[in-house]
């Protein structure tokens, strides 16, 4: 068949069956959501998750943890680096928690279904991509949290109960400490880690294949353009 | 609202039944393309200011469906369904040499990329090149340039098929 011939043969062909108004409207009834719904739903649930967690911390750092210092360790001061830790901590995830609000609703402003091709491959890439980052920013949060935490924790606990011993913590042999924290540390690192790896494997598991193949088609779209 | 997007979709079925049929292998996966497709378009008709034609926001919304639907597992395509039977010819138009023909199109474009579909199928239904280009969203002289490959590379294919 010449390639002339193709719009000819096209135009002599008409869809078997035709469906009705109430087959349709049937087609309607039975809707469900997505995976791009799905996954802005899965979203919009992860910023209600990361905000509570955000009250949280704040209400840790500013009225729980001092409260129960004032209660039990009112006679011990708190070295202003401990403080600083925990507002550093807070804002800056606050700052990247409004930074994924905003580029979130700025993606969603991008175009809808009826946006042309290439609209569409870059909004839903950028969704995915965004979903992604999301998961490591509560991981982050969550590490970032307990790694202060501890670390505060580890330092007025030790010191209090030198201080208890009628000793300093200065009295305390420097090779103890650096263990101790070193121990600490590689735990984070490991279970932060096995956090991080396990949440990547599942992620590239469930949707690695479809970015991918996403990129695939927005390059060749792209290819002269 | 909802009785004139039916009577809309009712009487432009026939895009959305192309587009599933060339973008999928199973009867199966047609029927569910074809109701993601309709979905799609009712929750974009709101937004639809008819400032474009009906056709230009149909195939907007179903190869955008089509290309990004995300397939959890791949079925077994049924051999059998690798035909046009979701299609007819019309009686009057039917010889034996079309359907051949036909068959010969089909097994041809059930080759190309996602794209090249999209691409195609618009070239078929006697669409601009500038109507194309704003389904697809690149420029005119680019559909030109993709158009005169996917025209080589369906006539190496319809060899090889014949």
């Amino acid at each position: 068949m010449e390639l002339n011939e193709l719009k000819k043969t096209w135009s002599k062909i008409t869809p078997s069956k035709e469906l009705d108004e109430n087959q349709l409207n049937t087609m309607l009834s039975k809707r469900t959501k997505n995976l791009i719904e799905r996954i802005d739903r899965n979203i919009r649930i992860g910023f209600i998750i990361l905000l509570g967690l955000i009250v949280l911390f704040t209400l840790d750092d500013f009225i729980l943890s001092p409260e129960t210092i004032e209660k039990h360790y009112s006679d011990l001061p708190i070295p202003n680096w401990v403080l600083f830790m925990g507002v550093f901590g807070n804002v800056l995830i606050v700052t990247t928690f409004l930074y994924f609000v905003i580029k979130y609703y700025r993606v969603k402003k991008q175009c809808d279904v009826a946006c042309d091709l290439k609209g569409t491959l870059k909004k839903i890439i950028e969704t995915l991509s965004l979903y992604q980052r999301l998961f490591y920013l509560a991981l982050a949060t969550l590490l970032l949290s307990m790694a202060s935490a501890f670390i505060s924790g580890m330092f007025i606990g030790t010191e209090y109960n030198a201080e208890a011993q009628g000793m300093h913590l200065s009295d305390i042999e420097t090779s103890q400490i650096i263990l101790t924290v070193g121990i600490t540390v590689l735990l984070v690192a490991v279970f932060g880690g096995a956090i991080f790896l396990f949440l990547r494997w599942g992620f590239r598991k469930l949707y690695g294949n479809y970015i991918k193949k996403l990129k695939a088609t927005l390059r060749e779209l792209e290819e002269l353009d | 609202m909802e009785k004139e997007f039916l009577h809309i979709i009712q009487k432009n079925q026939g895009i959305i039944h192309k587009v599933c049929n060339i973008y999928c292998d199973t009867e199966d996966d047609r029927n569910d393309l074809f109701q993601e497709i309709v979905v799609q378009l009712w929750k974009s008709f709101p937004n639809f200011r008819k400032e474009s034609k009906v056709s230009t926001w149909m195939y907007r919304v179903a190869l955008n469906t089509a290309i990004t639907t995300f397939k959890k597992s791949k079925r077994r395509p049924d051999q059998n369904n690798l035909t046009y039977e979701n299609f007819q010819i019309e009686d009057e138009k039917y010889d034996t040499e079309t359907e051949e023909n036909i068959k010969v199109l089909h097994k041809a474009i059930q080759q190309l990329t996602g794209i090249e579909k999209s691409i195609v199928l618009l070239y078929l239904e006697n669409k601009k090149y500038e109507e194309i280009a704003e389904i697809t969203g690149i420029t005119q002289n680019y559909v030109r340039v993709k158009m005169n490959r996917i025209k080589k590379k369906l006539k190496k294919l319809m060899v090889t098929e014949e």
